[in-house]
């Protein structure tokens, strides 16, 4: 599934992102020792976050790498898994879309709103959970036409975090 | 409301909804029928990806994911077995005490836990140990690096409960130091019984000893690096996650030269998921701190216990009974994002530490995903080693007893945890 080029650059995208943000932290911190504080990577550093929070976001659920708790659903049989399998991409998607609908707004209402010290709009920043929204809710719909033509096995399975 | 709330969510998520999503969904309805505004849902979510604190999370995931790669692991592995490897159960001792020194470099259990299993595992198994019983020692033994700052749990404790994460940090010494005594006096016990033999012939010279550390010196000195940095203000928390990044770099690029550009990307795009599926979660769950705050859940739940007991010992002792029966069945992570904004303000207000509650919580938060029948490390050893859970179950109990052990004895001595901060950054 995550073969095409467009994964490829959301992947290179967000790993830029990441990087960006040790980096903007990192240059933050040593200017404030030095008594040079470089205001704006901070500013930076948290604009370069949420990107990668929303890219990360949906590059797990390309993934699959979302928590997911199988221990109830694990006992049901395929094709009931298959049937909860569709509500909830569909109810995934209805919440998305919910997200995009909101979120644009108020990145309309930000327009104005200043960054920090970047000189950027501050839409930028809410401009990203729309736009992570609707990568997710593209990957959601994906995922239901695919399992809904019979191309890819739709089910439950367990996922469990990997970081604590 | 938030009672229907909360039913909502359990369903959506034991039906097999991805949590993050289960969380939203189920948190989302408050905005939607509730008294406040929708359109403030979205601003949480956006608010929330912009605080500074909590960008300590992702740095130590990627500093974890570089530290792994650079060379220290391996390092480490060499000082763990010079340093416990003539003890009886050799390989046993030699897991915990890596555990224990990764405990400094890394602040994950899980992570540990895998890397644990892939390296010491199939040796373990060669040696003749149960397969249920490596899997054990690999998976509880853990905990320890979750426990030894830095912590990811206890970083997210502290952004959630706004408890000061230098503390934390320091608070977590003591605790996992005495971890690594009891579960290593376990294995001592059982090697006796079943004749776990020592990896190393005879003891180590002190010179073997003293190059193992030397090499070492990188990974040993970066916790002291860390506390220091933190209790002198030359970075905040999430300042010293990037440092943690920049060092494991140079340390791996630099030093031991084992870092290559190619496993530097392979770090960088676990951490992109792993931040992924993380914040994911916590930006929807900051949508459910606006409604437990209008709704007064802490207050009612403060109130509700209190009525019950005054003693703090005792009810501390209750909450954690409850954390570790939830942790059995929730992944830690939405342990303490859901539940610190409510706990911390009922335990402040009877007089409990919030750095002594947060390593108490996070000790049994972690220790869930040590715990059948759902958890995290549990699956990834067990997964790993294709060990079968009951086998798992059955060697892990009495080593999740002893924890939980020196869980009650540090509920009853608060002063275990909390003298070395207070050592450090003055009462507080």
């Amino acid at each position: 599934m995550a073969s095409n080029r467009f994964v490829k650059l959301e992947e290179h995208l967000a790993m830029a992102f990441f990087a960006g943000t040790s980096l903007f932290v990192l240059v933050g911190a040593v200017t404030r020792t030095l008594n040079h504080p470089v205001i704006w990577a901070v500013d930076l550093a948290q604009l370069s976050f949420v990107w990668a929070c929303v890219l990360g976001a949906d590059l797990a659920l390309k993934n699959n790498a979302h928590i997911e708790i199988d221990i109830v659903v694990r006992h049901f049989p395929p094709s009931i898994r298959k049937i909860i399998a569709i509500v909830w991409l569909f109810a995934i998607s209805a919440f998305l879309i919910m997200l995009i609908w909101y979120g644009t707004k108020l990145s309309l209402i930000n327009m104005e709103r200043e960054l920090g010290d970047v000189g950027i709009s501050y839409s930028w920043v809410t401009g990203a959970i729309p736009a992570g929204c609707a990568l997710m809710l593209a990957t959601t719909l994906r995922r239901l036409y695919l399992g809904l033509t019979g191309r890819e096995t739709l089910s439950l399975e367990g996922h469990d975090g990997t970081v604590i | 409301m938030t009672l229907t709330l909360t039913i909502l969510f359990l369903f959506l998520m034991f039906m097999g909804m991805p949590v993050a999503f289960a969380i939203g969904i189920a948190a989302v309805m408050f905005y939607i029928f509730g008294p406040v505004p929708t359109s403030i849902a979205i601003q949480k979510i956006t608010t929330v990806t912009q605080s500074f604190p909590l960008l300590a999370v992702p740095l130590f995931v990627f500093a974890g994911h570089l530290m792994n790669e650079s060379g220290i692991t391996a390092r480490l592995i060499k000082l763990s077995t010079a340093l416990t490897g003539w003890m009886r159960g050799g390989l046993a001792m030699v897991a915990i005490m890596l555990s224990a020194l990764m405990g400094g470099v890394s602040g994950s259990a899980v992570a540990d836990a895998a890397m644990e299993a892939r390296i010491l595992g199939p040796a373990m198994l060669k040696e003749g140990y149960t397969k249920g019983y490596a899997c054990a020692v690999i998976a509880v033994g853990s905990l320890i690096t979750a426990t030894i700052p830095p912590s990811i749990g206890l970083i997210l404790y502290g952004f959630m409960g706004n408890v000061s994460i230098g503390r934390l940090f320091v608070g977590g010494v003591v605790p996992g130091v005495l971890m690594t005594i009891i579960l290593m006096s376990m294995a001592y016990w059982v090697a006796g019984k079943r004749g776990y033999k020592p990896t190393l012939n005879e003891f180590p010279s002190v010179k073997t000893i003293g190059i193992s550390i030397w090499e070492c010196k990188w990974a040993l000195m970066f916790p002291i690096l860390l506390i220091v940095g933190i209790r002198y203000g030359f970075f905040t928390p999430s300042e010293a996650g990037a440092f943690a990044v920049a060092y494991a770099i140079f340390v791996g690029l630099f030093v031991y030269r084992e870092l290559t550009i190619e496993n530097l990307f392979k770090g960088l795009k676990q951490a992109v998921t792993d931040t992924g599926m993380i914040m994911l979660i916590i930006m929807f769950s900051s949508m459910i701190g606006y409604m437990i705050t209008l709704e007064g859940v802490p207050q009612a739940l403060a109130v509700t216990l209190i009525g019950i007991t005054t003693n703090p010992s005792l009810l501390m002792l209750m909450i954690i009974a409850f954390v570790i029966t939830l942790g059995m069945f929730l992944e830690s992570t939405v342990i303490v994002l859901l539940l610190t904004p409510i706990l911390v303000p009922v335990i402040l207000k009877v007089g409990i530490d919030p750095v002594h509650f947060g390593l108490i919580m996070m000790t049994c938060v972690t220790l869930g995903g040590m715990t059948p029948p759902v958890g995290t490390a549990m699956f990834a050893v067990c997964g790993i080693l294709k060990c079968p859970m009951d086998e798992y179950t059955f060697e892990a109990v009495p080593l999740i007893g002893a924890v939980i052990a020196l869980v009650v004895v540090m509920i009853v001595w608060p002063g275990i945890i909390l003298f070395l901060p207070n050592l450090v950054f003055g009462p507080g």
